[in-house]
């Protein structure tokens, strides 16, 4: 009997790895994946705190003669414009625009989802337009509309006043960038508050109206605190983009005397004698980072808040829709205001200026339109090229980062390791690293390594693809809708690792999947930043194009480029909608 | 001795006539031939510019003097940097590097660049800076800019401080990138303190500075002036179709450009060729021709630079000489003009 | 109480409105407990969603408490937060950002005029007595389970003292042990409170234990309306009967009359004539019901000959309480029956069933 006992193989304690299914190519997939997401997020910050240590000014980073150094922080915190006007300004320029677009974004996702507003797909399409649109056109159009002397707007509004003169409105000044920076953030608060609005089960609010609560009650008592944790995210969210933002503050910040963070960062890096000061707009950086981790880090409780908050039951609500009433005729002012504001007047502007150049609009002018723009812009060769590299570079670096993305989500999700929340949060920290940095640090990672990407689309996928932290937060969603059992199921039916994760979690993820691709899709389209810093003469991208047509003088060829590109993606945003729709937030 | 004279003078009169000749045939001389054929069997030669505008003519006007050869252009801010890191990662694209004798600097620093041979182009010494490493090929000369249908040349300044008159208030547009340069420019003739001070009057004016386009400011009627430009650009808007001209104020202020060779270039002889022909009679033709960028410095074809020196208007030229002291007011002027400081 | 009057409801579509209720009428004495049952889609939660004015009603009327508070065509509609309801969700509805207490205090938070803080504590107190969770006010609603969830909301809907409770399928969500336990205490506080009360359901065990008087539904109309007793004991359709438990539907034809209200029956797949209680004249088509529990199983032939069948065990289930029976019949139909454990049962055997009660229905009023 005893040596029974002890034939009996002696068995090791089950370990982790059977409970989450992994075999060995499983473990070979996961630990890559995971090296490469931190590769691609680690890289561009330690050139970025690297590169702030460097100095003095004379020298590159990377040259012989750069030495450690402090002397790029000590400038940049001893001056005192950082303090007087750089540190107030970029504040106000954040905290204003982030209320402005958030009470018109809050506003607009509670009428197209929660109430009968007429025509909500159409509002709904409409209301993304400037997310499409590389900011700087739209920065170039709201100047053409309100700009003091010659804006359309206010020629309009002159008219019914019948005053002249200037104004009376003007957008060189903090209002005017704070109402065009969040008329350009609306989109981006509108999808984000919609999918939150999907997911609260609207028996609450009814346990409210049978408890004999009044609507407006119902609202203040229920509707906002639930959503809450909600709201506070992406205002989080928006708040770190908004920080990131240059293209505004440069149009039409500068003239407006309003100096931000962002602008600051460029402007060490475009001196007129000798080289950009790498090492002092690195300097300038470092805060964002601190900032932005600071701000992730409240971020990441609230989110946790607003997950106790949800009941996870795979489906969305249908949502009973408030009847508007005698309120219908207001609220389709109110979003149709934004929709002509945010986009059919730009697009206006933009469609006018290619036929016609930037003339103020009247019957007369438009005897003079004509197409020669757009012949000029297809006789370019730079034109087809920069049309296949956009969306070769932006559909390639979208597919990587919702394939790493969401490798990472499940990762972070279903494995239990030492460093799981350590990862989580690194990862999320690449929303952090502005895209100027990103690009350098990648400009300057790739000159040193010896692989030949640099100057080629290559790079530039690998650039866009540190944005890792959207497709990850969307797989995580995703996966935790999915029952763990799916899973399970699959693996005692005696499917193994990757079996799972192709037939049965890919197939089901497959709406957050494509959500997080078509959104990244879209960013990659609009990437103006990395692109523009990472230009060689074969990689040259829509966006890129675009600002050289202009600076080069031809502003209907620009405006023609403009009006092609918003073409492009239109096609592509139907597409987010339905599967937006389908994933059920 | 006569009989030895007359040939002499002959050939004397022969050489002397020919001399203009031979200066046009440079492109005749076997070393240029030589090295056309060298090139010709590099195939390609790759130019980077700060800006694509500058680069763009060049491959199709290259090609109709020296066919065979491809061009392939760059136009980018940050070349310098990228130039750099190149040489540092022991890679090299780029064979000729054109800018500005300001922006060519720190590329000179590192010796990055290669001396060159520009008399075989039919460069004089003076064309030259950096002992041979840049052979000029243009100016620019900063104009002001106005709408002819709002304004007339007799309302125009005829020098640069007459900007600051009250009846210019609130008209004027101008470019955040040249403004700076141009007042670091006026410091050589003004000293530092006046130059400053303009720089604070000007802000002071209403000017819309900025980085946008500033034909599309003038065009929709926000302004009317655009103070600071350089003259390509109202060249560029007349001729599509913009009733705008321009006037040269006084002092005028021009700026160098010139090309340079890189010495680890990969198509060395192409790149020659190429940096040659750029600083050569023949280049300079077809980049005003082509490109609407002019020589304005003493002893240039172009009819309104001979006027200008003829007239004895004072010239700020730019030379290496002056460079530091320049560069030393740009990072001032800027962050007066932007704002960040008063 | 509750008086609903030819209550129609439809609702817009893709190829025009869909109507979900089409003319429904009942009442609710004071005090008393009515079940609207039926299969999903039948139309019972848009009715109880039409009571609360959640929904408002295409045509009808609706009263509570002596109060019209919904006439489509005299225009009239009190929104739902002015009707004089307690609602218990089929989700609960507890508000997660509040805690036990804030969540059963908030009807009398929002009362105008203004309830009495001592007041509120006290009636909050009082209600979650009730319902057994006292010892829990403090604690956040993010941390109760589904059975806490649902005392909490039973106690939440009482606090204001309804005229009307409203419950909508609220045992749908527990594990089936959970729900009789609950099932028996909802009926005892229910009663013990007296509250009139509307219960919605697709559970049959639960409207008959909750319910005094029950309507059937299917299909947007009222099937059946009776007692418990009285559903199950004389369906008036097959399907009621189909609905209500596992009972063997048998099609035949009324042969002949044979005495005052009873008749012989010809049933398809069985020799002989069966006798079962009918008015209906002879060549009627009708269903038999035969409910499993009346159906003795003898492995001898009874004494009494009458509706009898003579068949073999197809298959048998031990459930525990009872042993479940399939019996084929010769050359006839499957019979369900159910015979106490101890009868000895094999499958196999030959046996003879038979049928000590039966309700025939006739075809035509199914």
């Amino acid at each position: 009997m005893a040596d029974a006992a002890r034939a009996l193989p002696r068995r090791a304690p089950v370990a982790v790895r059977q409970q989450s299914g992994l075999d060995l190519w499983g473990r070979v997939v996961v630990v890559a994946g995971v090296a490469v997401a931190v590769y691609l997020i680690a890289a561009p910050l330690a050139m970025l705190l690297a590169t702030a240590l460097r100095g003095p000014v004379e020298f590159l980073p990377f040259e012989p003669g750069a030495q450690w150094t402090l002397e790029n922080l000590v400038a940049v915190y001893t001056a005192p414009v950082l303090y007087q006007r750089i540190i107030p300004d970029t504040l106000v320029f954040v905290l204003g625009s982030v209320a402005l677009s958030f009470t018109v974004g809050f506003t607009l996702a509670w009428l197209v989802e929660r109430t009968d507003l007429p025509g909500r797909e159409a509002w709904f399409t409409l209301i993304l337009f400037p997310l499409l649109v590389p900011t700087i056109v739209l920065g170039i159009a709201w100047v053409f509309l309100m700009g003091p002397k010659a804006g359309w707007l206010n020629l309009a509004l002159r008219a019914l006043m019948g005053t002249s003169g200037e104004g009376p409105i003007d957008v060189f000044t903090m209002g005017g960038l704070i109402v065009c920076q969040a008329l350009a953030s609306v989109p981006f608060v509108f999808i984000l508050l919609t999918a939150a609005l999907r997911t609260m089960n609207p028996s609450l609010e009814e346990a409210s109206g049978t408890s004999g609560a009044s609507p407006l009650t119902t609202f203040r008592r229920v509707t906002v605190p639930v959503l809450l944790p909600g709201i506070l995210a992406p205002l989080i969210l928006v708040c770190l983009v908004t920080l990131e933002q240059y293209e505004l503050p440069s149009i039409i910040g500068v003239p407006a005397e309003v100096n931000v963070f962002s602008y600051r960062i460029l402007y060490e890096l475009n001196p007129a004698d000798g080289l950009p000061n790498y090492g002092g707009a690195a300097a300038v950086a470092l805060p964002f980072l601190v900032l932005g981790i600071a701000l992730l880090a409240v971020y990441n409780i609230v989110v946790r808040r607003a997950e106790k908050f949800v009941t996870v039951t795979g489906k969305a609500y249908i949502q009973r829709r408030l009847p508007l009433g005698r309120w219908r005729v207001p609220a389709l002012v109110f979003v149709g205001l934004y929709v002509v504001m945010g986009a059919l007047l730009p697009a206006a502007i933009l469609v006018w200026a290619s036929l016609l150049g930037y003339v103020p609009p009247s019957l007369a002018a438009l005897k003079t339109a004509s197409f020669a723009a757009y012949h000029r812009l297809f006789a370019d060769p730079n034109f087809w090229l920069a049309l296949r590299n956009t969306v070769i570079v932006a559909g390639a670096s979208a597919l990587i980062i919702s394939l790493v993305g969401g490798l990472l989500g499940w990762t972070l999700l279903r494995l239990r390791f030492p460093g799981r929340t350590a990862l989580d949060f690194f990862s999320f920290m690449s929303i952090g690293i502005p895209s100027v940095i990103a690009g350098l640090a990648v400009m300057l990672l790739y000159l040193t390594i010896p692989i030949g990407i640099y100057g080629t689309f290559m790079i530039l996928i690998v650039a866009y693809s540190y944005r890792l932290a959207v497709s990850t937060r969307l797989a995580k969603a995703g996966l935790m809708q999915l029952h763990r059992e799916l899973e399970e199921a699959s693996a005692a039916s005696g499917a193994r690792w990757m079996s799972t994760q192709l037939r049965i979690v890919l197939p089901l993820l497959r709406a957050s999947l494509f959500s997080s691709f078509v959104l990244l899709f879209i960013v990659g389209v609009r990437e103006f930043t990395l692109p523009l810093i990472l230009n060689g003469p074969d990689n040259i991208v829509l966006s890129v194009l675009l600002w050289k047509v202009f600076q080069n003088g031809d502003a209907p060829q620009a405006a023609a480029l403009a009006t092609l590109i918003i073409a492009l993606v239109i096609p592509v945003v139907a597409l987010a909608r339905r599967a937006l729709m389908r994933a059920g937030g | 001795m006569t009989k030895l004279i007359r040939p002499a003078l002959l050939g004397l009169a022969v050489a002397l006539a020919a001399t203009p000749a031979l200066a046009a045939d440079w492109k005749d001389s076997s070393d240029v031939k030589d090295l056309y054929e060298k090139a010709k069997k590099e195939g390609e030669v790759v130019i980077w510019a700060p800006n694509g505008r500058e680069v763009d003519w060049i491959p199709k006007a290259f090609a109709a003097e020296w066919p065979g050869i491809t061009v392939k252009g760059l136009g980018d801010n940050d070349i310098a940097p990228k130039i750099i890191a190149e040489a540092r990662a022991g890679r090299h694209e780029v064979d000729v590097y054109w800018c500005s004798i300001t922006c060519v600097q720190p590329i000179v620093q590192r010796e990055l660049p290669t001396k060159i041979d520009w008399s075989m182009f039919g460069v004089t010494k003076d064309n030259t800076a950096f002992d041979g490493m840049m052979g000029f090929t243009n100016n620019i000369v900063y104009v002001v800019a106005y709408d002819t249908k709002k304004m007339s040349e007799a309302d125009m300044p005829k020098t640069w401080d007459q900007l600051l008159d009250p009846k210019y208030k609130d008209k004027m547009t101008g470019s955040l990138f040249l403004m700076p340069r141009m007042i670091s420019a006026l410091s050589m003739k003004w000293g530092k303190d006046k130059a400053l001070d303009f720089a604070r009057k000007l802000k002071d004016t209403g000017i819309l500075l900025t980085r946008a386009p500033r034909e599309s400011i003038l065009q929709s009627g926000e302004r009317v002036i655009a103070a600071g430009e350089v003259d390509v650009l109202p060249k560029l808007w007349a001729k599509s179709g913009m009733p705008v001209k321009y006037v040269i104020p006084s002092p005028v202020v021009l700026g160098q450009f010139g090309g340079t060779v890189l010495a680890k270039a990969p198509h060395p002889n192409a790149a020659r060729l190429l940096a040659g022909w750029m600083a050569s009679k023949d280049g300079k033709k077809a980049r005003e021709r082509d490109n609407l960028e002019v020589d304005f410095r003493p002893g240039s074809d172009n009819p309104e630079a001979k006027a200008i020196y003829a007239s004895g208007v004072p010239v700020i030229e730019d030379t290496v000489e002056d460079m530091k002291a320049r560069a030393a007011l740009y990072k001032p002027a800027a962050d007066i003009l932007t704002g960040q400081a008063k | 109480m509750l008086t609903v009057s030819n209550l129609v409801k439809a609702f817009p579509g893709k190829d025009g409105p869909v109507t979900v209720i089409e003319g429904i009428s009942f009442t609710i004495p004071e005090g008393r407990c009515y079940a609207l049952l039926g299969p999903s889609g039948c139309g019972k939660t848009t009715t109880l969603r039409c009571v609360a004015g959640l929904e408002a009603a295409s045509s009808g009327r609706i009263e509570i408490a002596g109060t019209v508070v919904s006439d489509a065509d005299a225009g009239i509609f009190v929104p739902v937060h002015a009707r004089p309801i307690g609602m218990v969700f089929q989700s609960y509805a507890i508000w997660p950002h509040l805690n036990v207490f804030e969540n059963v205090a908030y009807p009398l938070r929002v009362e105008r005029p203004r309830v009495p803080k001592v007041e509120i504590a006290s009636r909050v107190a009082d209600v979650l007595a009730l319902v057994g969770m006292g010892a829990m006010a403090d604690r956040p609603a993010t941390q109760l389970s589904g059975g806490q969830q649902q005392r909490v909301a039973l106690a939440r809907a009482l606090v204001r003292r309804p005229s009307l409770l409203l419950l909508d399928e609220p045992l749908s969500n527990l594990d089936a042990r959970l729900r009789v336990t609950m099932r028996n205490e909802l009926a005892e506080m229910v009663a013990r409170i007296g509250v009139t009360a509307l219960y919605v359901t697709h559970d049959q065990a639960e409207a008959f234990a909750l319910a005094d008087r029950i309507a059937v539904m299917n299909a947007g109309h009222i099937v059946q309306e009776g007692t418990p007793r009285e559903i199950y004991g004389r369906p008036r359709a097959s399907f009621i009967a189909e609905f209500l438990g596992a009972a063997n539907l048998l099609a035949g034809r009324v042969a002949e009359p044979c005495g005052p209200g009873v008749a012989r029956l010809a049933i398809e797949g069985c020799n002989g004539h069966l006798v079962f209680e009918t008015t209906a004249p002879a060549g009627t088509a009708i269903d038999l019901v035969l409910r499993p529990e009346h159906l003795v199983v003898t492995t001898s032939r009874p004494a009494n000959a009458a509706n009898v069948f003579a068949g073999r065990i197809d298959k048998i289930s031990f459930l525990g309480n009872v042993i479940e029976c399939v019996i084929g019949v010769e050359g006839g139909p499957t019979l369900r029956a159910v015979a106490a454990p101890e009868a000895e049962l094999q499958e196999g055997m030959a046996v003879w069933v038979r049928a000590s009660a039966g309700t025939v229905i006739a075809r035509d009023e199914s």
